[in-house]
């Protein structure tokens, strides 16, 4: 009984100091320990849905990735963090490449001050990481300079590694990459030190450097788009020492020549990025323009402006919300569950927010949305000829794109009439494709002109049915995700379908399965989507190329004479020429029309892109192609730290209240218990 | 008992081998070797480059005319690239897939050795499933042995106050609690707990003792929302044990009720408990999902889940062995502890 006495006294003692430690927990909250660490250094305060895929730049195809790549790697050229339309200036070149119009070849001078950051692997002492482990990572050796042979073995190992996510961008491109490449697949699993000499000693006949400064590259047709490519993380410059020393590890040990130096990564949790030492000496750019005002302090100034980045692993979008309105992260985007938190129906801050300080910036993103339909389909494909095409129009004319942003994106997004965005050079008003658009009566008059039979059965639905089996026009659609928002969307489409008397069946499926399905063409429609890869048209029209169809890009099939004659002269065209600029212009007008006539794709929508920022964090104009711009970016740290914390009061009286409401009953009862046992 | 142990032991990898073959008969219904290729060579790849993944990791096997076809492919002149960009290849024409049955082979080889392989982040997934599971039974274990000390006491109290209006707060107080959605207690918990009134942090997770601080909120609301079930579990139990003859002689004997509750009623209650709490441990280790979700703690839980999701078929496959290895060892423990708690209990 006296051991029974005690844990009840405990008990009591514990339900009596709950409250209390409820209270002190938060002393010395999130917002003044963050202030606290960040004193006396510029911290980029950040979050992530999740941990990068890798930070191995010839891996990362996802934004994510990318993003963390350009931390530590550099290619050869970048974005021009202040040009709109973007513009490529030179990186760890000392100058934009020359080009020899004769031999399709580019020529890279590099500059003569980059270095790659100090890491174990340089140390004379050596080994590999997997047999120091963290013991040694202390003892670093000095970075060594970045010379073009690095650039060709970066190449080398793009086309070597079987899990190469670029590969694709110089596949059937660069002179001699496809047979180098061939022969590292033999090689890899077999042959492993075979491989290793093939990646380290083998040569690829179009890539290779006259000279530690000079780096060259030979095409096999010209490919002006290489320029955009290599922006990418898969251009970027590894080291060849970094790579053998940790082996599969470096892709979470990066050893790059970039801006940052990767401090900490604690999964799902957090990765830190500081400021390299070793980084080259490169200024803000400058610029009298207007628009650049906001830029004005820090123009000049040497990069990364930032000490520390600081990315938290964030994977649900209320928490991201609220730590950023406890002003504990600096940017965030608005997730379609905040959405009416953060933004008011006229589409402008909520109270809650403005009062904050808080802006929102919003801008086209380029990714569209599209149903690929497959033109090899016997119902609603080439095979089925007029009728066919009846069906594609009508399919393309019973879908409000409008009321489709307004219900499943909170508007964030534009009707998608072009295959290419707007600002894509090439894009005129003129070439919308004009089946693109909203208008179910002109569908279902298609219809009729192609000998179905269409009938009213109630207000707003129809059926349509095909004389010559007597059996509703029906189509199949397969969307690429099982979640509620796709039921929704299911929905949506079958709703749609009923304006023109089409049964729109839709099957969802895991985003794999999708994928086998679309790319081996077994069905009859392709939910589908794009983010483009570089600002040129190129990128989005090869979506349609026929030969590309046994590539897995053109889910359609499409395969016009027409279209392949003009995307095939329009690929090679470089829009620096003024001629074949205006060449160029001239063929996406055309294709334009081309798909217009064929119809092999209903277009949705372009997404937008909303994000908010804290008043203390000075974000770039938007460029979607450009990773490498958080070195460009300042945060006010001490302003961040004097607001959040005077943010983060904490009132008495809920505490009270919870307090009354369970711990006291709670004490009372243990009280009663306590003497009942005495 | 030594025997009957023994004999539980034997019987494991049989039926371990049955989880494995049906975890990998669904795996690979919902996820084509294509489809990992695709994940990791990204979704532009040209399909040669799927291929050719396929076949570095063994999934196909290249035919003659396949190998030649590749030749083909390499030899072709600068002219005919633009025209015919990428040749397509066959599914048993250029190559053959491997066998299920070989596939099958390597993955139970893999398992044999304890090769978990490497994530789809190519990290050694062994190290992954460690790293985690610390952070998991910090939120879990904590959390569990509170609620259900808890679970235990107020269930006692109630059994003890039955039919008085202390057993009737305490019941409807839990079917009340047991009625509200986990999710949107987790949601408000932490729009008001954290981010309005800032008693706890909203999110994250610190080393060592500084976890503590972003524990408590979860903890607590986990506590919270376990009430409800142990409460009415724990208070039937004991309420099925006071009903006993021996109750009744020990309260005839003169003995006050809390030492009949305390001393007697407690103790053979144990069974069922002990079923409840042993069965709980292989949850323990993976977490408790939604909870490590929103409030950012690098556990299990939302690993496994990322994993299905995703295609990453060795951190599947290791979740599975070692959540039923562990769940077959907790079966054995329950059975071993029930001998020990009620010496009429004979294992055979």
């Amino acid at each position: 009984m006296k051991l029974l006495r005690a844990i009840m006294h405990c008990l009591l003692v514990a339900v009596v100091l709950a409250p209390l430690s409820l209270t002190t927990t938060a002393c010395g909250g999130t917002a003044a320990s963050l202030a606290a660490a960040d004193q006396g250094s510029i911290v980029i305060r950040r979050s992530e849905g999740e941990d990068p895929k890798t930070i191995d730049p010839h891996k990362a195809g996802d934004t994510l990735s990318s993003r963390h790549c350009s931390m530590a790697y550099e290619s050869l050229l970048e974005y021009d963090f202040l040009e709109r339309p973007a513009k490529l200036v030179p990186c760890t070149a000392a100058d934009m490449p020359t080009y020899d119009h004769a031999t399709l070849t580019y020529t890279f001078k590099l500059r003569e001050d980059v270095y790659f950051q100090d890491d174990r692997c340089f140390h004379p002492d050596a080994t590999t990481f997997e047999k120091e482990g963290e013991s040694k990572q202390a003892l670093r050796g000095k970075g060594r300079k970045l010379t073009a042979h690095d650039y060709v073995w970066s190449f080398k190992r793009l086309s070597a590694i079987p899990d190469a996510e670029g590969f694709w961008l110089f596949e059937h491109k660069i002179v001699g990459i496809d047979a180098y490449h061939a022969r590292a697949m033999d090689l890899f699993s077999d042959n492993p030190e075979g491989w290793r000499d093939h990646l380290n000693n083998g040569s690829v006949e179009g890539i290779w450097a006259p000279d530690d400064h000079t780096f060259c590259v030979r095409f096999i047709e010209p490919y002006p788009q290489f320029l955009y490519a290599i922006c990418m993380s898969y251009g970027a410059a590894m080291c060849r020492e970094a790579v053998e020393y940790y082996g599969l590890e470096i892709a979470r040990r990066p050893v790059g020549t970039g801006p940052f130096v990767l401090t900490r990564w604690r999964f799902n949790m957090e990765i830190v990025w500081e400021r390299n030492p070793n980084f080259r000496d490169q200024r803000f750019p400058t610029s009298d323009k207007p628009e650049h005002e906001r830029f004005k302090p820090f123009m000049g100034k040497r990069l990364p402006i930032a000490d520390k980045v600081h990315f938290r692993i964030i994977k649900e979008s209320q928490p991201e919300f609220l730590e950023f309105l406890q002003g504990n992260i600096d940017i965030t985007g608005i997730d379609k569950d905040q959405f009416s938190t953060a933004i008011t129906p006229q589409n402008e801050l909520t109270p809650l927010l403005r009062d904050k300080g808080i802006e929102l910036r919003t801008w086209e993103d380029p990714y569209m949305s599209y149903i690929a339909l497959n033109m090899d389909d016997k119902d609603i494909g080439t095979p089925a000829g007029e009728k066919g095409l009846a069906i594609r129009r009508a399919l393309s004319l019973c879908i409000d794109r409008d009321d489709l942003i307004r219900r499943y994106l909170n508007g964030r997004g534009s009707p998608a009439r072009h295959v290419i965005p707007a600002s894509t050079f090439g894009y005129t008003e003129e070439s919308a494709m004009s089946w693109q658009r909203y208008d179910p009566a002109e569908g279902r008059r298609q219809l009729a002109a192609a000998g179905f039979k269409v009938e009213s059965i109630g207000r707003d639905l129809y059926r349509t049915t095909d004389p010559a089996t007597g059996k509703q026009v029906s189509i199949n659609v397969l969307i690429r995700r099982n979640d509620q928002a796709s039921a929704d969307y299911a929905v949506f489409l079958k709703a749609s379908g009923d304006k023109v008397g089409v049964r729109i069946d839709s099957e969802r499926m895991t985003f794999s399965e999708w994928l086998k399905r679309s790319n081996d063409r077994v069905g009859q429609a392709f939910d589908s989507g794009w983010i483009m890869d570089y600002p040129d048209a190129q990128n989005n029209l090869q979506l349609l190329y026929g030969p590309n169809a046994a590539q897995g890009l053109n889910y359609s099939g499409y395969n016009s004479e027409a279209y392949n004659r003009m995307y095939r002269e329009l690929a090679p065209l470089d829009e620096a020429d003024e001629a074949q600029r205006k060449r160029k212009g001239e063929l996406v007008v055309q294709m334009h029309a081309e798909l217009d006539k064929d119809l092999p794709w209903v277009m949705l929508n372009w997404n937008k892109t909303y994000s908010l920022y804290h008043s203390w964090y000075s974000h770039p104009d938007p460029n979607p192609f450009a990773y490498s711009y958080l070195k460009f970016i300042h945060s006010d740290t001490p302003k961040r730290g004097e607001l959040a914390t005077s943010w983060a009061k904490m009132p008495v009286l809920p505490a009270l209240l919870m307090s009354l409401l369970l711990f006291v009953p709670a004490g009372m009862l243990l009280n009663r218990v306590i003497r009942q046992a005495r | 008992m030594l025997a009957y142990v023994l004999r539980k032991l034997l019987y494991m990898p049989l039926i371990l081998m049955g989880v494995i073959v049906i975890t990998f008969i669904l795996f690979f219904l919902v996820t084509s070797p294509e489809a990992l290729a695709r994940h990791r060579v990204g979704e532009k790849a040209s399909q040669q480059q799927v291929l050719e993944w396929m076949a570095v990791n063994g999934y196909i096997e290249w035919t003659d005319a396949g190998r030649a076809k590749r030749e083909a492919e390499l030899e072709r002149t600068e002219d005919e690239f633009d025209k015919e960009l990428g040749k397509s290849f066959d599914d048993g024409v250029d190559y053959k897939r491997t066998s299920s049955l070989i596939l099958f082979g390597r993955y139970i080889r893999d398992i044999a050795r304890f090769d978990y392989g490497m994530d789809r982040r190519d990290r050694p997934v062994t190290r992954v499933l460690y790293e985690g599971m610390w952070a998991s039974l910090a939120l879990t274990l904590p959390a569990f042995l509170i609620a259900e000390l808890l679970g235990v006491f107020f269930g006692l109290i109630a059994a003890m106050y039955r039919q008085t209006k202390i057993d009737h707060v305490l019941v409807i107080s839990a079917i009340l609690i047991a009625s509200i959605n986990n999710i949107a207690l987790y949601m408000y918990g932490q729009k008001f707990l954290a981010a309005e009134w800032n008693y706890f942090p909203v999110s994250g997770y610190g080393d060592g003792f500084n976890a503590v601080r972003y524990l408590m909120l979860p903890i607590l609301l986990y506590v919270f929302i376990s009430y409800g079930d142990q409460l009415r579990f724990n208070r039937i139990v004991m309420l099925d044990e006071t009903n006993q003859d021996y109750v009744r002689t020990a309260r005839a004997k003169g003995l006050n009720e809390n030492s009949v509750l305390f001393k007697h009623v407690l103790r053979n209650t144990l069974i069922p408990l002990i079923t409840r709490w042993v069965v709980a441990i292989p949850t323990l280790y993976l977490g408790a999902l939604v909870l490590e979700s929103f409030f950012g703690i690098p556990g299990l839980g939302y690993l496994t889940v990322d994993a299905i999701a995703n295609s990453d078929v060795n951190i599947v496959r290791a979740t599975v062995v070692l959540g039923s290895i562990t769940f077959m060892l907790a079966n054995l423990l329950s059975d071993v502890l029930y001998a020990v708690a009620d010496p009429r209990v004979k294992l055979s």
